[in-house]
């Protein structure tokens, strides 16, 4: 099949390698992502990408800027659907289920995947209303202790709570940028996700609400499967367990972060990670 | 450095003729304001005349025990001519008592039946009444007695000296004009109002609140968050805003031909009027939401689609409340421009003479610029000062919509 002509193939192969408990190939990827293409009113944008995402671990997308990364992120929970002229062809699946099939409701479907976007993007209201908007809307709390419940779960959660704890009706615009980020992940996390894709969640913060966020990110793999795009290599380096590179809109190779960064298969991935391309 | 200064120079000289500018509309909109309170403010003052009117029962025709209708049936049009006649004590001739009667005001016999309506305890007594004084004694009072005032008058000679007895007796005032408030439009100044015209306003703007309330905002979300981008919107799109420029008395026409011709509408009513005004609000309304709707940031869009939220959760929920001021300054713009509108309600007929407020949708209206209308067509020369004070109050109204506008965006963008 066509999965075998790909890069993916024998590194998969390798990673098995070092660790046969865990990484066993029975175990079935959370998403499955086969001959994907998308384009932008007839222009291409990624082109074939086949990519597997474990569960429960961080996969860092990376690449340089227009490689294809965050538009393969958007496709994951149909985000593209909102762009005018976009079209996705291919084959990707959430634990098994098709996520274009047309059965498929992409409430649902957004419930189950969050987003985290590049700009922290809160509701210009309360803290509070932040985080209950969504169990509220998906009916996943009605009574006003379990919306509490929820709200306070999901901030401490993202390491937020003893920081708003004493002021959840104040605006959430009021916070600092990586407050707010770390807000949006609470909301994110709020409707109980299994999957949480981030689109360089770090891109607009300082170094130390960067270092925050990459804790967090850490502490949340744990739950909930991670995908995060990113600019940084340092910050790949740092949080994600499995890393995928892109470029022109082709996924040039995916491995275990260590290899990707040490010792990657593809010389277009050396040229990268070295700085010498990107 | 021969550039710096020349460039100096050339932003002084754009300074200066920015400031020549606004100078030249300030004081246009200064001249207007001036003129327009100048001429206006005394349609809210007028002349009354103290007259003693004996209403004792031989007098007014009435026994000791008498019903209401017998004192609505008192000839109260004799019992002020008579009253004023004992102010004059010469004798006078046919001729010269139809002048005296004309000092005081055509309405002044209805004004003494209000109070003894309200007062029958007045019957058997002679009292002291201050009645509306007739619009040629009002402006001849009220202009100063200048010269040139006086050439102007529509009073004789013989008037101007009745006049200036009573002046000199104390018994002519200025008071505060209420009628020109609570009274409909008449033939006689003394006695028009703007109430009736500002009632008709009031309906005839209700209808068309509604109406571009809801279809104007609705279709401006429609468009905005749930079309397809496509020949088809872009046709609507184009349509709607060239019906933005259309004159309106074309709006007036169209409501003419559909509401009345086809639909069978009554005329001259104030909700054909509001209906006809929403025609030619929609637009404005339409594109001012639209251009708020697109305000709204993307990434709350995002955000909100992020978490699973419907798209009419997402437009509902959060990206209309965000663009709540801008359609509300879009929907009372667009009312503040609806209610100085003449040309479409001329169409429709709300420009007959309306002596009576409407008390409902369906009856004949006026409407306050309309009214401006009549009233500056009007030969009688106080009607120039009425004409004036309800251009003044059309401009309060407009004000306190503007004002109304700034304090509702305020509020929401907190």
């Amino acid at each position: 099949m066509m999965l075998e002509r790909t890069h993916v193939q024998p590194l998969t192969v390798n990673s098995s390698r070092d660790e046969p408990s865990t990484d066993d190939a029975s175990v079935a990827p959370k998403i499955r992502a086969s001959g994907v293409n998308v384009s932008y009113s007839g222009r291409l944008a990624i082109n074939n990408v086949n990519l597997d995402i474990k569960a429960k671990s961080v996969t860092a997308l990376i690449g340089p800027s227009g490689c294809g990364k965050t538009t393969f992120l958007r496709c994951i929970n149909r985000m593209n659907d909102l762009i005018e002229g976009c079209e996705v062809t291919g084959n990707i699946t959430l634990d098994n289920e098709d996520v274009y099939g047309s059965d498929v409701d992409v409430v649902v479907l957004r419930r189950r995947i969050g987003m985290v976007f590049q700009k922290h993007n809160p509701f210009p209201k309360s803290i509070y209303e932040n985080v209950a908007y969504g169990p509220r809307i998906h009916g996943q709390a009605t009574k006003g202790d379990d919306l509490n419940q929820i709200v306070e779960r999901s901030l401490v959660r993202a390491g937020l709570w003893d920081e708003v704890k004493d002021r959840l009706d104040a605006p959430a615009t009021g916070l600092s940028g990586g407050q707010q980020q770390r807000l949006c992940i609470a909301r994110a996390i709020a409707v109980e996700p299994d999957v949480i894709l981030m689109d360089e969640p770090c891109s607009a913060l300082d170094p130390i609400a960067t270092a925050r966020i990459e804790e967090l990110i850490d502490d949340l793999k744990t739950k909930y499967t991670i995908v995060i795009v990113t600019h940084s290599m340092q910050q790949a380096a740092r949080v994600s367990q499995r890393t995928a590179f892109f470029h022109l809109g082709e996924l040039v190779e995916e491995n275990e972060a260590k290899i990707i960064f040490t010792n990657p298969s593809d010389e277009r991935t050396r040229a990268y990670v070295t700085g010498s391309i990107g | 450095m021969p550039g710096v200064v020349d460039r100096h120079r050339g932003e002084e000289r754009f300074r200066r003729l920015g400031l020549a500018a606004i100078a030249i509309s300030m004081s246009f909109l200064a001249f207007f304001l001036v003129s327009i309170i100048g001429t206006g403010y005394g349609a809210f003052i007028q002349t009354a005349i103290k007259i003693d009117v004996d209403l004792t029962y031989q007098e007014v025709g009435l026994e000791e025990t008498f019903t209401p209708e017998d004192l609505a049936g008192v000839s109260y049009r004799s019992a002020v001519r008579s009253a004023m006649r004992t102010l004059i004590p010469e004798d006078l001739g046919r001729r010269e008592s139809r002048a005296l009667y004309g000092l005081i005001g055509a309405g002044a016999e209805f004004e003494l039946r209000d109070i003894v309506l309200a007062q029958p305890e007045l019957v058997g007594t002679i009292t002291s009444f201050w009645l509306t004084a007739s619009d040629d004694v009002d402006l001849y009072n009220k202009s100063g007695l200048t010269e040139a005032s006086a050439q102007q008058t529509r009073l004789t000679d013989k008037q101007i000296e009745w006049y200036s007895a009573l002046k000199t007796d104390d018994r002519i005032v200025k008071r505060f004009n209420w009628t020109f408030l609570t009274g409909s439009d008449s033939r006689d100044p003394e006695v028009a109002g703007v109430w009736g015209a500002m009632v008709g306003s009031f309906f005839a703007l209700g209808v068309c609140l509604l109406l571009s309330c809801f279809v104007g905002v609705l279709t401006a979300v429609y468009l905005e968050e749930f079309a397809a981008r496509n020949r088809w919107t872009q046709f609507l799109e184009i349509n709607i805003n060239n019906l933005a420029a259309v004159p309106s008395i074309t709006f007036g026409l169209l409501g003419l031909a559909i509401f009345l011709g086809f639909f069978g509408l009554p005329r001259s009513a104030s909700l054909v009027g509001g209906m006809v005004l929403a025609l030619m609000t929609l637009p404005t309304v339409i594109i001012s939401s639209r251009v708020a709707l697109q305000a709204v940031a993307p990434s709350i869009r995002e955000a909100a689609f992020g978490i699973g939220a419907s798209r009419v959760q997402t437009v509902f929920h959060h990206v209309v409340p965000l663009a709540l001021p801008g359609i509300l300054t879009g929907i009372i713009i667009g009312m503040a421009r609806a209610l100085g509108e003449t040309a479409p309600l001329l169409m429709i007929g709300m420009v007959a003479f309306i002596a009576d407020p409407p008390t409902n949708l369906t009856q004949p209206a006026s409407a306050l610029p309309v009214q401006v209308y009549l009233w500056a067509d009007s030969p009688e020369r106080a009607f120039a000062e009425k004409t004036a004070g309800a251009i003044l109050v059309l401009l309060v109204f407009l004000l306190m919509m503007n004002l109304f506008a700034v304090i509702l965006r305020r509020k929401f963008e907190k």
